[in-house]
């Protein structure tokens, strides 16, 4: 992986592809945790992997680059959601749409609902993508005590939703 | 639903919708795009060096390293724009390029063992780290040649780094390099790259000589035990194309080990006394330093052009550059580290 990294920094493009190629579904549900619409979705992927290889150079380390990617892509979801806030701002954020009835991906969705909002995203890139608590703080710019505490409170609320449930 | 149900579903994969997929495939289509007018503006700033009006070799070596710096800025990615195995590949050769230049073979015997051959190869040149060549599409081909980047040798599978060079009167023309290791050896090399093809791989297969071969130094093992840390070091070869080599570094002292994290840079010193700065090829972490019992450790590989290969040894000192407003390296700056210097002997096992 790491000397894939070192390829795609020095400017080869199927190196860089195949980097995304191996990320791509970490892309698209951290994307999905974002954005409803599909066409979002594909917007923010887009632009994340066409910023990340504009910038690869400037990655410091290769064992740093899938938090690196994770960060491009989160600041794209957010400017697509400000850009949707400046063109509707009395509008509130589409009702979800399932447009991929596929039935894990429903189950993702359903569950994505659920989770406590602030610590969707956290849960997103713990269970899902295997991050650490250090590299959710680096990803999200929070202190790393504030991802450990909202890991424990959205676990505990989770718990209590589904008994509600 | 327990969590170890919701742990499942947030780890699953899931369907991509179709406008994500085509989305992505037209941005990898972009990205290539791009990559091939990187390419070309890269080649277009790189003027030819020409060895015999510059006055003396170490005027060209400082010459040489210094388009260096720019070329590897983009990667050390050919394009010839106007000669066969183009100017920028070779001037990235540095103090090597005259006996790169003599190992280029153009029109070389190739028996090709594909029908329908969609290249003519032009120019082939191999030694025991690299086969690079260069071709020439068929009329027939009305669309950019992409290839696989595994690519096979005799056997071996190397990474193949494949690009257009240029389009003239319809007849596009492309670079393929190959990573080559020990491993490749034999009389003949014998070749297969895979092309994407619309939505199929379309395989060739085509020989040639392996003379080449021999022009590499393969070099034994080396261990330094120094102060500050023990160093192995292992791959080594020195070739025209690429002098290559793996620092296994091992500190006692995490302090120490934390403080020479930050000297990645090395000055590569031949036995000639001329200096060449890893800035200008790639040193990079293979692995960050991991706590190995009371030891620890981390790999440095070593990957440089334009390093004299006849050299009989290369004094590696480390050191750390001052660095701009967005943390770029400034050439020729900082600390040089002398007091952590060690020196490998680059005489190989026949010598």
């Amino acid at each position: 992986m790491k000397k894939i990294v070192e390829r795609a920094r020095r400017g080869d493009p199927e190196a860089f592809i195949s980097l995304m190629e191996a990320n791509k579904q970490m892309l698209y549900k951290v994307a999905k945790g974002y954005l409803k619409q599909e066409d979002d979705i594909a917007d923010a992927i887009q632009e994340t992997m066409l910023a990340a290889f504009e910038h690869i150079r400037e990655l410091k380390k290769a064992a740093y680059f899938r938090t690196w990617l994770t960060r491009i892509l989160i600041n794209k979801c957010m400017d697509i959601l400000r850009r949707q806030q400046i063109v509707s701002p009395t509008e509130n954020v589409p009702e979800q749409v399932y447009f991929n009835t596929e039935q894990s991906n429903l189950e993702f969705t359903q569950l994505l609902d659920l989770l406590p909002e602030e610590s969707r995203m956290i849960f997103l890139l713990h269970y899902g993508e295997r991050f650490s608590s250090r590299e959710i703080a680096e990803i999200l710019d929070m202190n790393e005590n504030t991802v450990k505490t909202r890991l424990n409170r959205g676990r505990k609320l989770l718990a209590h939703k589904l008994q509600m449930a | 639903m327990n969590q170890k149900r919701m742990e499942e579903i947030l780890a699953q994969n899931l369907e991509l919708s179709s406008t994500v997929e085509d989305r992505i495939n037209e941005t990898y289509r972009q990205i290539r795009v791009q990559a091939m007018k990187r390419n070309a503006n890269a080649a277009r700033r790189v003027p030819a060096v020409d060895l015999a009006k510059t006055g003396g070799r170490k005027k060209v070596f400082k010459t040489v390293a210094l388009f260096a710096a720019t070329l590897t800025l983009f990667g050390c990615m050919a394009a010839a724009l106007e000669e066969p195995l183009n100017q920028f590949w070779m001037s990235c050769m540095g103090v090597n390029q005259e006996i790169v230049g003599e190992m280029i073979v153009t029109d070389p015997e190739i028996v090709c063992l594909t029908d329908d051959m969609p290249l003519t190869i032009q120019d082939i040149y191999v030694d025991g780290s690299n086969l690079v060549f260069s071709a020439a599409a068929g009329e027939e081909i009305d669309y950019t040649l992409y290839a696989m980047d595994h690519s096979t040798v005799n056997g071996v599978d190397c990474l193949l780094y494949f690009y257009q060079t240029k389009v003239e009167e319809g007849i596009a023309y492309y670079q393929g390099e190959i990573k080559l290791s020990q491993e490749v050896e034999g009389d003949l090399l014998d070749i297969t790259i895979r092309l994407y093809e619309k939505e199929e791989i379309r395989e060739i297969r085509f020989q040639t000589n392996a003379e080449g071969l021999q022009a590499t130094k393969w070099i034994p093992d080396q261990t330094f035990e120094l102060d500050y840390a023990k160093i192995e070091v292992t791959g080594i070869s020195a070739a025209p194309s690429e002098l290559q080599m793996t620092f296994d570094y091992s500190f006692d002292d995490y302090e120490k080990a934390k403080e020479f994290e930050w000297q990645l840079l090395y000055k590569l010193e031949n036995d000639k006394g001329e200096v060449l700065d890893t800035m200008y090829g790639s040193a990079g972490y293979a692995s960050d330093l991991t706590e190995n019992g009371d030891k620890w450790t981390c790999r440095v590989y070593l990957s440089i052009t334009g390093f004299d290969y006849t050299s009989e040894y290369v004094k590696v000192t480390p050191y750390t550059p001052e660095c701009d407003s967005e943390g770029r390296a400034i050439p020729d700056t900082g600390t040089v580290h002398e007091e952590k210097a060690f020196t490998v002997s680059l005489v190989g096992e026949d010598n």
